[in-house]
């Protein structure tokens, strides 16, 4: 488990909260078109262009193994860089981006309650109570072996 | 913190030890330049100043040795030859080392480098005599000579007025007495009459002399040897260490000189030079020091270039890139829009944008120079091990290629220079014998063909044997007994893997390392190799290289919507896909074009895209060169040619099979770089998994 973040995103996926760490974010994209990658696991949609930097797009929703899902106008990418390289960037396809906040010294961090299977997404730095939510936090160092396996 | 000095000094060092490098070839060729004795000795000093600064002593130490042969040179006390020389090549591969592992922790390279700083020692103090020869006798000797005694003497000379008619020159006596070490001359006159008493063959004059000198007393009595009935000689020490260097026995001396009062034992004896150990040495320092300003400033004027971080110029690369894109669409907007306006901007914009992109590309070229020295080092090393005798002949060592070309290029080329100098350059007898020099000569030679660099290395060896590679080829089941093939044909069986001439694995060549090692290197980076030789004339072997990686001409095609690039270069032919080309039926994956056959792929397969339900005619089939093959693909469409910028797909799709970048289009879309040999290569394996 990695440290807690100062701020994290949050975002929607099938109506859950989950966030990630601020820091790591590049930019924010709406989903438009992207080029397939032939022979690429299927997770991962293709790639994208941006400041002509190409990097791929995956899928979050994929990764966890989620079923009925669709593309609207609130589906987002939200592009991170784990270490700030530009070859390391990469985006994550969310059904929607929700707010960035803060989070305070007071704020405790909550192991997950897991039951079931939550995909290829399985590691996660904590979870937090914010306003009527309960926020996810992934890790994205896991979740970036993961994707590179 | 230090680390990153550290790094910085690795970094310089290198920098010095290349400088140092290229130096010693300039001087092999010419032993009596200063000028690059100079040179040598400045990278040597900045070698040794730096490595102290940043905590490496045992370089440090090793240097100061090793500088002060050329220090020696330099002063006219030692001349260079080529034992110097090897033991300074020799010594440079144990600074690279010691800069590789900082200071000396194990024991084995603390007794290597112990045994190294006797032999420059040796070297140091031998004059142009054999340095390994010496090597233990000079243990004895070093340790003696690292603490100089030396004393001074006073020396008072009067010789009578006759030593003149035994035909003596007291002039040489005293010259001798320098011989020995540092000496002052105090001459008195005052005896000499004038003219008319004058008589030109009787000598008048007495001398005093200070010398400074290791040798004993009795040395000194041995130069007056034969004179000694005809002078009165005292000489005694006087002081403590070496007090000619004292300003107050200086201004004594100049006053004895010219008050003509002799100087006495007593007056001098007060004196002692208190830095006795040191003194020697560092008097050789400041006179190292003092003419070098001048020329460390003429240095400082002749740069013109700068250090920059490599990924500085990729950004920019980068960001060139970029907007050569956007002027694309720019353009592309500007002409539907139709105001002459803008439409004139845009041509401006157009022209700048191109400029700045040759620029750019122009910036991350570097010449082949910087790698050319480790190739003349490896012809030097090996000459002497293999006892032939090689010129290394270089053009065109300012052809500049993209710094990702010339770090792929390193290893192949290493390669074609151990082959020729093993297989190909013959000893000095035999080649005598055959007729030929006896030095033999590799030729290198780089130039610029269209928007490739060719390489092309030219031995005068005794060639290659095509009939004895068709045999080996034959025996190794390489090609068929029958089969007829052309000289080039038969030369690119070499680069096969599974081939290899000699059959005596040498530590020179045949490190398991083949001629296929050096095709697939270059095909990396998307290069050709060719080999051509005659029997008894010499192998030339070819590279042709494209000038850099990121620009590519490359053909647009589009499968299942998706557009992709394959590289021109790979392709051989594109054919319509009308009547006359027939799909086998009983094997599914074989095509007839022009009444020959060819394995065929069908991209979408490849690709895992479904099969259309019906032909658009718009298919095409493009045959691409494939090792010694052509193998033909299905494409859904054939868009045109265009000159793409490459971009690496980032580390997610790093493992990625059949695709080896991407480039943008001008409407900002992305179209996929395939790489033909691995897609090829993936597509049989798998033909053969299925079997």
């Amino acid at each position: 488990m990695s440290g807690k973040p100062l701020s994290i995103i949050s975002f929607y996926i099938n109506n859950e909260v989950f966030a990630i760490d601020t820091l790591k974010v590049q930019n924010i994209l709406e989903l438009k078109t992207y080029t397939k990658v032939p022979n690429s696991k299927e997770y991962l949609l293709g790639v994208i262009n941006l400041h002509g930097n190409i990097f791929p797009i995956a899928d979050l929703r994929m990764m966890m193994k989620l079923k009925d899902f669709e593309n609207t106008v609130d589906t987002s990418i939200i592009v991170i860089s784990n270490d700030g390289k530009p070859e390391s960037m990469i985006g994550l396809v969310v059904d929607s981006v929700k707010e960035v906040f803060d989070l305070s010294a007071e704020t405790k961090l909550e192991e997950p309650v897991i039951s079931g299977s939550t995909g290829l997404i399985n590691s996660f730095i904590g979870t937090i109570k914010h306003n009527e939510d309960f926020v996810h936090i992934i890790d994205i160092n896991d979740m970036v072996k993961e994707i590179e396996k | 913190m230090i680390d990153k000095f550290r790094n910085k000094f690795v970094e310089e060092s290198l920098d010095n030890i290349h400088d140092l490098e290229e130096a010693l070839f300039l001087l092999e060729n010419d032993m009596d330049d200063k000028e690059i004795i100079e040179r040598i000795f400045r990278a040597m000093h900045s070698l040794k100043g730096g490595g102290a600064m940043f905590g490496f002593n045992d370089l440090s130490e090793f240097t100061h040795h090793l500088e002060t042969i050329f220090d020696l040179v330099r002063n006219d006390k030692l001349t260079i030859d080529n034992n110097i020389i090897s033991l300074t090549f020799e010594s440079i591969d144990h600074i690279k080392h010691l800069l590789d592992i900082g200071d000396i922790t194990e024991e084995g390279d603390r007794l290597h480098q112990n045994q190294f700083i006797k032999r420059v020692q040796a070297a140091a103090n031998s004059d142009s005599q054999t340095v390994t020869a010496q090597e233990e006798q000079i243990s004895e000797i070093a340790p003696e000579k690292e603490i100089p005694s030396s004393q001074v003497y006073l020396i008072d000379f009067l010789p009578n007025e006759d030593i003149l008619r035994n035909g003596t020159n007291p002039l040489y006596l005293l010259d001798d007495l320098h011989a020995m070490g540092q000496a002052k001359v105090i001459s008195f006159i005052q005896n000499v009459p004038t003219l008319k008493d004058f008589d030109p063959i009787n000598n008048y004059c007495h001398w005093q002399i200070l010398l400074n000198t290791e040798d004993s007393i009795n040395d000194i009595k041995d130069v007056f040897i034969f004179v000694e009935d005809e002078c009165t000689l005292n000489i005694n020490p006087v002081g403590k260490g070496n007090i000619l260097e004292l300003k107050d026995v200086q201004e004594l001396i100049t006053e004895s000189q010219k008050n003509q009062v002799a100087l006495t034992v007593e007056s001098l004896n007060k004196f002692s030079a208190k830095r006795e150990e040191i003194a020697p040495q560092e008097s050789k320092a400041v006179n190292a020091s003092t003419p070098t300003p001048k020329k460390t400033q003429q240095k400082e004027h002749k740069i013109s270039s700068i250090r920059v971080a490599s990924t500085k110029i990729d950004e920019l690369v980068n960001l060139v890139s970029e907007m050569v894109t956007i002027q694309a669409q720019l353009h592309l907007y500007a002409e539907n829009d139709g105001k002459p306006g803008i439409l004139q901007l845009a041509e401006s914009i157009q022209k700048l944008s191109r400029q700045l992109r040759d620029n750019a590309f122009e910036i991350s070229l570097i010449p082949l120079q910087s790698e050319l020295m480790r190739f003349q080092r490896l012809v030097r090393d090996l000459s002497n091990e293999l006892n032939k005798e090689v010129d290394f002949v270089i053009e065109g060592g300012d052809i500049e290629l993209d710094k990702n070309i010339i770090e792929h290029l390193t290893d192949p080329l290493l390669h074609i220079i151990r082959n020729s100098m093993d297989h190909g350059i013959e000893t000095p007898e035999e080649r005598v014998a055959n007729g030929k020099p006896a030095n033999g000569t590799i030729n290198f030679k780089a130039y610029y063909s269209g928007a490739s660099v060719i390489i092309k290395v030219t031995d005068n060896g005794k060639g290659i044997d095509s009939e004895y590679v068709r045999k080996k080829a034959i025996s190794k089941g390489l090609i068929d007994e029958n089969a007829e093939l052309s000289k080039k044909e038969i030369f690119d069986l070499v680069f096969l893997s599974g081939f290899s001439t000699k059959e005596v694995v040498s530590d020179v060549s045949g490190r398991g390392v083949g001629m296929d090692v050096v095709k697939k290197k270059i095909g990396e980076i998307r290069g050709e190799v060719t080999l051509d030789s005659e029997i008894g004339v010499g192998t030339t072997t070819t590279l042709e290289l494209p000038m850099t990686l990121s620009i590519i001409d490359g053909l647009l095609i589009k499968v299942a919507g998706n557009q992709y690039v394959i590289p021109i270069s790979s392709i051989e032919k594109i054919h319509a896909l009308d009547n006359s080309i027939k799909f086998t039926k009983n094997f599914n994956n074989v095509v007839t074009i022009e009444d020959r056959q060819y394995p065929y792929i069908n991209l979408r397969n490849s690709f895992n895209e479904d099969e259309p339900d019906s032909k658009t005619g718009e298919e095409q089939i493009i045959l691409i060169k494939y090792e010694e093959k052509l193998v033909a693909l299905l494409v859904d469409q054939v868009v045109g040619e265009y000159q793409t910028v490459v971009k690496a797909l980032g580390r997610f799709l790093k493992g990625q099979d059949n695709i080896s970048g991407a480039s943008i289009m001008g409407d900002g879309s992305i179209s996929l770089v395939i790489d033909t040999n691995r897609l090829i290569h993936n597509e049989l394996a798998k033909k053969y998994q299925k079997e």
